[in-house]
């Protein structure tokens, strides 16, 4: 029968409590560097583009993760397709973009390759 | 660490040569791709979180040593930025006249190293974690946890894999980032979230793949330190902002290549990647992200 002894449980500790986006725990500290980030658009369009930009009403295009690590192949995805069109990411599509950036990534760095338009 | 006696015992019969020889011979040669280097027997390298509490100068002693030859060269190797701190410490212990004559192990309770330790786990860590990185992405890669429409991507994943020199630097990155090994590109091949560099790179790709066609291209993906940097400014007065040549530089950027959008990937509490697309000409922001339940309860 297996138990968990107070040594086990105390290396299981820092697991348990790493903060992730989707966890209730994590989200009050989440709102609250999106609204540090909020706070240095507004003084940065101020100051350096002359009006401080307000939070438009358009909703921007961008796929949704189901799991804990896809966020920034969400990120890459949506400006890549903003720009180049293609598909937004979704969940069952995750692991080919992936693989599709890596290999860009990798290209581009071997052989400096950027052919992003014919994905 | 300060101790008056030095221990004239802490050595251990080993010569350089001996150290250049099994160094050599754990670490592959420059030419083998990061394939060659997943089948290498290298260390286990000690995560930098787990070294958090341990500050290396409680490391540095004035002991006997008591590790083996064999113990420096396959037990678990700290990470590099505590061995970074821990030869900086070592140099003030040596400058301030302490007498340090081992290193304690962090991890392995009761074993000391001599100070020769430090260069030779410095010799090997980067190709340890440059190994750990690969074999996580190689057993990514496995058929099995992939859809069968992918299997062509798997495949040209792994050709592209074999060749990358494992000792490559990402030559391409700018600023601090610029010193990063290939070992980066891994973290796309698992279940990781992705690294301010992948982001990075990616940017470059896609900026420069849009400019390809010699016309003005209205939109730009901007590199991650835009984003740091407006996480940082919230309390600037106006002035300060425009003393910064960075934060100021980009509407000159912005007039002289024609953006009339700019994405700024940003990462929030060092965990999630969103994007936040500012439109110039409507003088507006938008967030895009990728969390639903999160956007629901953190708008502003």
């Amino acid at each position: 029968m297996g138990y968990v002894t107070s040594a086990c449980l105390y290396a299981l500790l820092p697991l348990i409590l790493r903060p992730y986006p989707g966890d209730s725990l994590a989200q009050d500290s989440y709102a609250e560097k999106r609204a540090v980030v909020t706070r240095g658009i507004e003084a940065w369009t101020e100051a350096v583009f002359g009006t401080r930009f307000v939070n438009g009403a358009n909703p921007y295009d961008i796929g949704v993760q189901k799991d804990e690590h896809s966020c920034g192949v969400c990120v890459i995805n949506a400006i890549k397709t903003y720009i180049h069109g293609g598909d937004i990411f979704n969940h069952v599509t995750r692991f080919r973009y992936r693989l599709e950036y890596f290999i860009k990534a990798a290209n581009y760095l071997l052989l400096g390759e950027v052919s992003f338009p014919s994905i | 660490m300060a101790q008056p006696t030095v221990d004239t015992t802490a050595t251990i019969a080993v010569t350089a040569a001996d150290i250049i020889a099994e160094v050599s011979a754990l670490v592959p040669p420059h030419s083998a791709s990061v394939l060659e280097l997943g089948k290498a027997r290298l260390p286990q390298v000690i995560p930098e979180d787990d070294l958090e509490d341990f500050p290396p100068e409680d490391y540095l002693v004035n002991l006997k040593v008591t590790g083996t030859f064999s113990d420096v060269l396959n037990g678990p190797i700290p990470h590099r930025t505590w061995l970074c701190k821990l030869q900086t410490a070592l140099e003030d212990a040596q400058k301030s006249g302490h007498i340090v004559t081992a290193i304690r192990h962090p991890t392995v309770m009761g074993v000391t190293f001599p100070l020769w330790a430090l260069p030779v786990w410095d010799s090997i860590v980067v190709p340890s974690e440059q190994r750990m990185h690969w074999v996580e992405a190689t057993r990514w890669l496995s058929p099995r946890n992939h859809r069968k429409e992918d299997q062509g991507l798997l495949e040209e994943a792994r050709k592209v894999m074999a060749r990358i020199p494992w000792t490559m630097k990402a030559w391409a990155l700018s600023g601090a980032q610029a010193d990063s090994y290939m070992g980066f590109l891994a973290w796309f091949l698992s279940t990781l979230w992705l690294a301010e560099r992948n982001i990075d790179i990616m940017a470059i790709c896609i900026n420069a793949a849009a400019a390809a066609n010699g016309e003005p291209v209205p939109v730009y993906m901007a590199p991650v330190y835009l984003g740091a940097q407006l996480q940082g400014i919230g309390g600037w007065d106006a002035e300060r902002i425009k003393d910064n040549r960075d934060l100021r530089g980009w509407r000159d950027d912005a007039k002289e290549n024609g953006w009339r959008y700019i994405h700024i990937p940003v990462n929030l509490i060092n965990i999630h990647w969103v994007v936040v697309v500012i439109d110039l000409e409507e003088r507006t922001y938008l967030w895009g992200m990728s969390l639903v339940h999160v956007c629901m309860h953190s708008s502003r």
